[in-house]
């Protein structure tokens, strides 16, 4: 059974259509990196798919809670906590609550959402710390951390809920370079539990490596999607070929 | 035409002030070029003159005033003429300040004073005082339902009783019926209609007022009870004994024809009147010292109003700023005539709307909850700006974490949301709320004992102005002070996760 299913999904900014119709389905446990130009919808489209941006139309599917846009928003409405309860969400700028130390970041749902004991809600939240790296950063206040930490209680924080799956919304665009690779290594370690992830990403040596399927996004339109290792190394599309040639002159640019 | 009224009122009043009335050489139109200063008022310059030229206020409805036409009018300047007449002379009125009044008897400038002058005997060492032509008393005005349970002062026990601030009325209530509930008043109007309301039963006022006011409200009111405590009011002049025995006869002889009588019944409807002079106490360090538990109840009042109106005005803010924020326009609108309302007109009109005007609908509220009120909603305005800023400069980037772990809206405004806009708007709030303490005094106007208030209260009683004055700006310059320094502590609470 497929975790995420998406069928024509549109996205209309006044007379602006950022997404074309989008058909997008995720199976469980598969990790899909999205990629594309900036300005390529491929963020509106991770977006839509928990409604931080609603759709103009469209169904969209996440476990057992569909939500087709075009019947009444009374009617659709109300799902959309339940759909957002199957759903861990990544931003590029981590947006961490800077007034909470690193674990009451982590247990701020289970607490005051789910009803969880204090007591379980912090063990459960140590546990999470301690599989990105921060058992001992537990107390530290979010401005007391690196980026690559604060992402990384981040990714904790989305995982709190037991999410079926995970969106990462460009995860380490806001880093610096150094700091990147700390935060790769925790999405790829996820990867490794067989974790259902939906990575949009500009890193794309890692989508190669690590993501199962890669999706390619230009315009607003699905423009070529496949295995990873066939995507990149033999792109069918003329444009995914101009795009990744960019990436790779620019990345040629960077190691010189 | 009413300009030129103006110039010449400010040029008698000029020239009426002792500073500029002695540096005048003596008018010209006497025969006496050699006469001394106290021979100026003398009878026979009088005579020769053709004139009494007499000095009043002008200002003093109903005993010399300026009626609409410009014109001076009133008891005393018809009292004045039928005085002038009576020793076959013309009388000429020359208004000026009270304050020199009589001195302009030593500098020659007046003939005699008709003033409302009582004569006491710090001033009969100095000046002659004729017979007394008016008298008037204390009296009590009441609601006229109220007539026959409260007849004499005794009824008054418990009761709430209006006097004027620092007047002889003030001390003789507390003097004479010192169970009696007081409460004071700087404006005659503002009592007025308290009375009226029912905020008091009594007020305690010169016969003149009581009668005219009694007039003024259809029949609602009345005057109860006698006369009491009566004091007179003489003509003043030099001395000069033939002056003095002079006007006397012409007061005897005014009130034997009855004109003093005629006069009275036509300015007032009633019996002759006086004035309401401060009674002046003697004053000192000590009294200084004595004053203190007034002051520090005063401060009680100060602070609990200025907490409680924060309170309620942050609540107020809270809802304010959230309606502006919120999707639907009516009801953004709606705050943002609340914002601009408050904000846009004066805190004292405000008071003045709620304590005095709402009662004409009904709506009669105490001064400690009318001025609650009143400050919560302009306080209110002024935070729920704050807050607003505050709310729309968290990132939008946190309502969106908020969401996406499952936060309600509510919870993410009050865990996620209002614990960050509190850092920004710690401030400005604190600013604010150190502007609501000072604006506390404006209280005093609507009768509640707040700092400012117990502060004029002592200073009428004692005349301790500046020493009064200054300690209660002291007060709040210590109660300004310590907020700050709660401010600062707040902020750093607050600021504490920011720390590396």
């Amino acid at each position: 059974m497929s975790t995420i299913r998406v069928t024509g999904l549109k996205k209309r900014y006044h007379e602006t259509e950022v997404l074309k119709g989008i058909d997008l389905t995720v199976e469980h446990g598969e990790v899909v990196a999205i990629i594309g130009t900036s300005g390529s919808g491929k963020t509106t489209l991770l977006r839509s798919l928990n409604f931080l941006e609603t759709p103009s139309e469209g169904v969209v599917c996440v476990g057992d809670v569909t939500i087709d846009v075009s019947q009444p928003t009374a009617k659709w409405k109300p799902l959309v906590q339940q759909l957002r309860s199957h759903v861990g969400f990544v931003f590029q700028n981590f947006n961490l609550f800077p007034h909470r130390t690193a674990l009451q970041n982590v247990t701020e749902s289970l607490i005051y959402v789910k009803g969880e004991k204090r007591e379980i809600a912090e063990a459960h939240g140590r546990e999470l710390l301690a599989k990105v790296g921060l058992s001992n950063r537990a107390n530290a206040y979010p401005a007391q951390l690196s980026g690559g930490q604060q992402q990384r209680v981040a990714i904790a924080r989305a995982l709190a809920n037991r999410p079926d799956v995970i969106l990462f919304d460009e995860p380490t665009s806001a880093l610096d370079p150094e700091l990147v690779g700390e935060v790769l290594n925790v999405i790829r370690d996820l990867a490794r539990d067989k974790r259902t992830m939906v990575i949009v990403t500009h890193e794309m040596s890692f989508a190669r490596d690590v993501a199962d399927r890669t999706i390619f996004v230009d315009a607003g339109v699905v423009v070529e999607e496949g295995s990873s290792r066939d995507l990149f190394s033999e792109p069918k599309e003329e444009r995914t070929r101009k795009f990744l040639h960019q990436f790779l002159d620019r990345g040629k640019a960077h190691s010189t | 035409m009413r300009l030129s009224i103006l110039f010449l009122l400010a040029f008698l009043s000029l020239a009426g002030t002792p500073l500029f009335a002695q540096a005048q050489s003596p008018p010209p139109g006497t025969t006496e070029g050699t006469a001394t200063p106290a021979e100026k008022g003398s009878l026979e310059a009088i005579r020769k003159r053709g004139t009494l030229r007499v000095g009043l206020e002008g200002t003093y409805p109903p005993f010399s005033y300026q009626d609409s036409s410009g014109k001076l009018v009133g008891f005393e300047v018809d009292f004045a003429n039928a005085l002038a007449t009576q020793l076959g002379v013309k009388a000429v009125l020359q208004p000026a300040p009270w304050d020199g009044l009589l001195a302009s008897l030593e500098a020659g400038r007046n003939d005699v004073i008709i003033n409302q002058v009582g004569a006491t005997p710090a001033r009969e060492k100095i000046y002659d005082f004729s017979i007394p032509y008016s008298v008037s008393g204390i009296q009590m005005i009441i609601r006229k339902t109220e007539a026959d349970q409260i007849k004499t002062p005794a009824d008054l026990a418990g009761r709430r009783v209006g006097v004027g601030l620092g007047t002889e009325y003030a001390t003789w209530l507390t003097q004479n019926v010192p169970s009696a509930i007081q409460v004071t008043y700087t404006s005659d109007a503002s009592r007025y209609q308290d009375l009226l309301y029912g905020r008091i039963d009594a007020g305690l006022n010169d016969s003149v007022n009581v009668a005219l006011q009694v007039k003024q409200s259809d029949g609602v009111l009345v005057a109860a009870g006698p006369v009491f405590a009566p004091s007179t009011a003489s003509v003043a002049m030099p001395k000069d004994p033939a002056l003095l025995s002079a006007i006397n006869e012409a007061i005897i002889a005014l009130r034997a024809n009855g004109e003093l009588s005629r006069l009275s019944q036509k300015w007032f409807s009633a019996d002759l009147t006086v004035t309401n002079t401060a009674t002046k106490l003697p004053a000192g360090v000590e009294l200084l010292i004595q004053s203190a538990p007034f002051l520090g109840k005063g401060v009680l009042y100060t602070v609990g109003l200025s907490i409680g109106s924060m309170f309620f005005g942050l609540i107020i803010a809270l809802g304010v700023a959230l309606a502006r924020l919120s999707p639907f326009a009516w009801l953004a609108a709606l705050a943002r005539i609340y914002t601009s309302f408050f904000r846009g007109t004066p805190l004292l009109v405000q008071l003045f709307l709620i304590y005095y005007g709402l009662p004409q609908y009904g709506i009669l509220l105490d001064p400690i909850t009318a001025s609650l009120l009143g400050f919560s909603f302009n306080v209110g305005a002024y935070t729920s700006e704050i807050l607003r800023a505050a709310i729309s400069s968290i990132d939008r980037g946190q309502w969106e974490a908020a969401s996406v772990i499952g936060l309600s809206p509510f919870q993410t405004l009050r865990r996620v949301i209002l614990p960050q806009a509190a850092r920004v708007a710690l401030p400005p709030l604190g600013n604010t709320f150190i502007g609501l303490v000072k604006d506390t005094s404006l209280a005093a106007t609507v009768q509640v004992p707040e700092l400012f208030r117990e502060a004029q209260l002592i200073t009428a009683r004692t005349y301790e102005i500046f020493a009064m004055y200054l300690s209660t700006a002291l007060i709040y310059w210590i109660l300004s002070t310590l907020l700050s320094i709660v401010q600062g502590r707040l902020e750093t609470v607050a600021n504490r996760h920011r720390l590396k």
